[in-house]
């Protein structure tokens, strides 16, 4: 009676409301993510999706997460050096690119957030961002037509909590998982690379992987990697957070995944083609005390080098993740 | 039928004995002093050729422990309260021990240890609703006091200490432990006069996020915290 008791529970809970496994490559590590405290559903993904895409958030209601994170090039802004917000105000950083989050272990170019879920509340409350301040976020859609259902729809609750608005927007972050670029076939054996890509591939490996590891294309760690200070934005990246002058001009190692469509490039967007970033790799390191050991005084690579592994670099394109209607604008 | 009784009475005399376990109410009570006075939100006081008002007093106690010869007998469950003092009853805490339980300490954190501070969005009194929470970077506010002091030549005089950070060496959460002896009613005083002559207001009026002078003030306060007699 037990069992059948159990079969019919299962059977009486509503499809967006069951338990989803996150699916990913065999062969990649574990996620650093704790789903068992978010587990993911469909409803929950679905609100976090309607969340993400929507200008409630900002204090003026123009500006939403998607406003700086586009689907369509890799959950960045492209052509942005520096992230826009509310009122045409500019940040001090490029926004950066959204993928493979649950395998993030810091967010944000120096690490400032420590956990996927709290994560929005920094856009949401920076001034030159969302400008607002998450009790008032949740005043806006607790009073609005459709949150209070889409909330008690995802968590059995009309009442909406900081908890439930920020859990819901992790999920569906938590589903920009980019896995079918080229390289990822041709990892797989469905796909070959060509003379040149293969040619980069091995530079790659050779002279970036150290810190843009592979699957994820990134060691998830801070590095300098030799940018010369913009006096104008005076950025110390890690060291503003732990204050340790060792951390002084590290940033977060950002993934290579997509690297095509996620232009311009570097913390403060300086670069806007891949070729200017494999030249400063090159020739253009600014060294000093804290420049990642990997980098050093500059990686030796020819002419022919660089182009070869700017081919590899393309073969990161997943166009399935960048044209992915799950992950787009919401069309009801 | 008469097993299915047997069972039943089985099956229910925990639950029964539990019920009969006589309990003993301790209430922890939070307190905070200027000179002998109880203090008022906003209230003027005069102190040391100065006149001083506290604005804003918020602080997390968690972790709550009453221990008998080094042995832990009550564990509070809640992850944290937060102690605001423009909330009376937040001020206080109150738990069930059992009837004859001794105790000779407690002890307990002043602000949020570091594995509560990476475990994401919470609820409760950690919510980030509760203006206890940095957004800029991820982190709990430990201790928050706010004010205004006539020795503070600029901004209008006033005071912010906005205590807190869980990575080392900014790591700010301060234990305290105090020996008590089995009272029904304990009262953490803190003794604000104390505090207040560690910080020179007119050099310093505002730490407002991690750093090591967060850590030195949180030392500060967790010395100006005595059990009141």
């Amino acid at each position: 009676m037990f069992i059948v008791g159990l079969v019919s529970v299962s059977f009486l809970v509503p499809e967006e409301n069951k338990v989803l496994k996150f699916n990913y490559p065999e062969s990649w590590p574990k996620p650093v993510y704790d789903f068992e405290s978010n587990p993911l559903t469909q409803a929950k993904i679905d609100l976090g999706r309607k969340l993400f895409y929507d200008p409630i958030l900002s204090k003026d209601n123009m500006i939403s997460c998607a406003s700086c994170h586009l689907s369509y090039t890799a959950f960045t802004h492209v052509d942005h050096a520096l992230s826009h917000g509310v009122g045409d105000s500019i940040g001090v950083r490029n926004s950066m690119s959204l993928v493979n989050m649950a395998w993030s272990k810091h967010f944000m170019w120096d690490g400032a957030v420590n956990n996927l879920d709290v994560q929005a509340l920094a856009p949401i409350s920076n001034e030159d961002e969302m400008g607002e301040n998450i009790v008032s976020v949740i005043q806006k859609l607790q009073d609005n037509n459709e949150y209070p259902a889409l909330f008690s729809k995802a968590f059995g609750v009309t009442v909406i909590s900081s908890q439930n608005l920020l859990r819901a927007i992790a999920q569906f972050e938590l589903t920009f998982i980019s896995a079918n670029s080229k390289y990822d076939k041709v990892m797989r054996g469905e796909d070959q690379f060509t003379e040149q890509e293969a040619r980069g591939y091995a530079l790659f490996k050779d002279k970036c992987a150290s810190c843009h590891k592979e699957p994820l294309f990134t060691n998830g760690e801070f590095e300098n990697n030799g940018l010369e200070i913009d006096p104008s934005l005076y950025d110390l990246g890690r060291f503003g957070i732990t204050h340790r002058s060792l951390d002084s001009l590290k940033f977060k190692t950002p993934s290579l995944r997509n690297v095509e469509f996620s232009q311009p490039y570097m913390h403060d967007g300086r670069f806007t083609s891949l070729h200017e970033v494999m030249n400063h790799y090159s020739e253009g390191i600014h060294y000093s005390k804290t420049v990642s050991k990997h980098i050093g005084r500059g990686i030796a690579l020819t002419e022919d080098n660089r182009v070869d592994v700017v081919a590899f670099m393309l073969t990161l394109t997943d166009k399935d993740f960048l044209f992915n209607q799950d992950l787009s604008f919401p069309r009801k | 039928m008469r097993l299915f009784v047997l069972i039943s009475i089985v099956l229910m005399l925990p639950t029964y004995l539990e019920a009969q376990e006589a309990k003993q109410q301790i209430v922890i009570s939070f307190s905070a002093e200027f000179g002998d006075h109880e203090i008022q939100l906003g209230e003027p006081y005069d102190w040391e050729n100065e006149t001083v008002s506290i604005t804003a007093l918020k602080y997390y106690i968690s972790n709550l422990k009453l221990k008998y010869q080094g042995q832990v007998v009550y564990l509070d469950n809640a992850q944290a309260q937060l102690i605001d003092y423009s909330i009376p009853e937040s001020k206080q805490i109150r738990l069930e021990i059992p009837e004859y339980a001794k105790f000779d300490e407690v002890s307990c954190n002043l602000g949020i240890d570091s594995a509560m501070n990476v475990s994401g969005a919470l609820d409760g009194d950690l919510d980030p609703t509760k203006g206890m929470y940095w957004t800029w970077q991820s982190g709990y506010v430990n201790f928050k006091v706010e004010g205004f002091s006539s020795a503070i030549a600029s901004k209008d005089g006033k005071f912010m200490f906005h205590l807190g950070g869980y990575l080392s060496p900014n790591l700010a959460v301060q234990s305290l432990n105090f020996s008590v002896d089995s009272m029904s009613e304990i009262n953490f005083l803190l003794d604000l006069d104390q505090l207040l002559r560690t910080i020179d207001l007119n050099e310093n009026s505002s730490v407002m996020s991690p750093s090591l002078k967060a850590v030195e003030l949180s030392e500060s306060v967790a010395q100006s915290i005595r059990i009141h007699e």
